[in-house]
């Protein structure tokens, strides 16, 4: 039996509440009115996902399965260098009022999701007749707007900006025709984007790459590829809403065309890996991964990895833990298995995946890695 | 050598390259305000040589790493914060007001650790809280997230 303690300053409450897991918060906000208070207070929140935003133990999985009969569900689970940990936790699935028959996560900023739903009324398989975001750690979920120009195939990024304390989702139509758009989640309205020099100085734009725009160093980044087979890195910055450009790798040739093993399909990407920027690519044989150590400096792209494929049509580096081991996920067959592995370029081993708890029947499918927060 | 004075009137001398992780002390030394004794009148004897301890085991934290004494730090740091509760919120006053980061860290997360699988009257009692919200809010804030008040390892007990 304790003695109970009268904490006289809030700042060293605050201190301690910070390292909380959000479950114990959750459940917390009944202690008294001011802990109800702080705990939902925006301030707080933003302090404690930046306690939790490097630390592994407020990393978790996600991912989505489905199961013949049963629909789709949401697990998450926590995740360390050796396999994924058996904490699985079957997600409240986020409450949308319209019934859909598919749905598609473009992306994870901190602790939020991007995703778009497909109903009756998508004008196409490619665009979502519906976008929102969902916070799996609190089950909180929000429509967005309403995009004003639904008709092109677009790609799309969630990011931070510190310098308005907001959430923004940038919207690129992938064929560089429409202005690209942009949500300030405190503005509750798209705004189109003047067109820029850099989307205009080329003739014939597109986009190639994974589908979303890896936002990190306050920029939303993507692959763009041009005429003549120029290809090239360019940038958005979330805040001043600027384009930019950011050097490739010396010497690497990325694009699919210009490769030495131009016969087979070559799948690129880019991600973000520790804040770091990353680029990768790989065909049936072979993966590489480059990360920029320095934000912006040529000479800091950095080769990681350079590893077999082991036959994968797809590898998508998903986190990369504190002793340097990247974990990928390989789909080996688009609808029987995917396979997780880790890699630190000279070992090379299966990441487990123990879902024993799981009915068998049921499809796993793509996994996030994201920070469990309140915000 | 510092000299810290408790608020019970024992004087204890201290290494200055021990004594400058504070904050509080390092400002001190430096607009030389600490010529003499300096007294510390929120914190008492027996907190003030858990925090001296501290002081002198982390005195070469930046050595650590190169020597690999970082797993003998790590087996300090967990065997130091093995105290009680009341006794636990004594050194986090103390480093508070000393202003020592690292110790403020290391006690927060020992005490989060303590509460974070705690019934919420189990909280309540630890850290001498009344309960001001009504039935209606508590039932409210429950179901939001009702995962939250579920699962084993939730437990009641004040200790």
């Amino acid at each position: 039996m304790v003695t109970g303690i009268h904490i006289p300053e809030e700042e060293i409450l605050v201190d301690i509440l910070t390292k909380l897991p959000v479950k114990s918060l959750l459940r917390f906000k009944c202690v008294s009115e001011s802990w109800k208070t702080l705990i939902s207070d925006p301030y707080f929140k933003r302090k404690h996902l930046n306690h939790a935003k490097n630390k592994l133990n407020f990393q978790k999985f996600l991912f989505d399965t489905r199961s013949p009969g049963k629909g789709y569900d949401f697990y998450c689970a926590s995740l360390s260098p050796n396999g994924l940990v058996n904490d699985f936790r079957r997600l409240v699935r986020p409450s949308v009022s319209t019934p859909f028959y598919g749905f598609k996560v473009y992306c994870c900023c901190d602790a939020l999701f991007l995703i778009g739903i497909y109903t009756e009324n998508s004008y196409s398989l490619n665009e979502p007749s519906m976008l929102f975001l969902w916070n799996p750690s609190t089950s909180e979920s929000m429509v967005l707007p309403r995009l004003g120009s639904p008709l092109q195939e677009s790609t799309y990024g969630l990011g931070y900006d510190s310098i308005s304390d907001d959430y923004k989702v940038l919207r690129i139509d992938q064929e560089g025709m429409a202005p690209d758009e942009i949500l300030a989640l405190k503005s509750g309205s798209w705004r189109k984007i003047d067109h820029p020099s850099i989307r205009s100085d080329g003739d014939g734009f597109t986009m190639f790459g994974r589908e979303c725009l890896p936002c990190v160093h306050g920029a939303f980044h993507w692959l763009g590829f041009r005429s003549f087979m120029k290809e090239s890195l360019d940038s958005f910055s979330i805040s001043d809403e600027t384009y930019g450009r950011i050097p490739l790798p010396k010497n690497v040739r990325i694009d699919p065309e210009s490769s030495e093993l131009c016969f087979m399909p070559v799948e690129v990407g880019m991600s973000v890996l520790r804040e770091m920027l990353c680029l990768f690519n790989n065909n049936t044989i072979i993966f590489n991964l480059w990360i920029m150590k320095e934000y912006g400096v040529q000479e800091s792209w950095t080769k990681l990895l350079t590893i077999s494929s082991n036959g994968a049509s797809l590898i998508l580096p998903k986190y990369r833990f504190s002793n340097g081991k990247v974990l990928l996920w390989y789909e080996v067959d688009f609808i029987k298995h995917t396979i997780y592995r880790t890699s630190d370029g000279l070992t090379d081993q299966i990441w487990p995946f123990n879902c024993d708890d799981i009915d068998p029947a049921t499809i796993i499918r793509d996994g996030f890695v994201y920070t469990e927060s309140l915000t | 050598m510092v000299k810290l004075k408790s608020n019970d009137d024992k004087e204890f001398e201290v290494e200055e390259a021990a004594v400058i992780q504070s904050e509080m002390i390092k400002n001190m030394i430096e607009d030389g305000c600490a010529t003499s004794v300096i007294p510390l009148p929120n914190i008492d004897s027996k907190t003030l040589i858990k925090v001296i301890e501290y002081l002198n085991k982390h005195i070469n934290m930046g050595k650590a790493a190169e020597t690999g004494e970082e797993d003998d730090l790590k087996e300090f740091d967990e065997q130091f914060v093995n105290m009680g509760w009341e006794e636990l919120f004594d050194v986090i006053m103390a480093a508070n007001y000393l202003n020592i980061h690292e110790l403020m860290e290391l006690c927060c997360q020992s005490a989060a650790d303590r509460l974070k699988n705690k019934s919420v009257r189990a909280v309540r009692e630890m850290l001498k809280i009344t309960n001001d919200l009504t039935e209606e809010e508590e039932q409210e804030i429950i179901n939001d997230a009702p995962w939250a008040f579920e699962g084993p390892e939730i437990d009641d007990t004040v200790n």
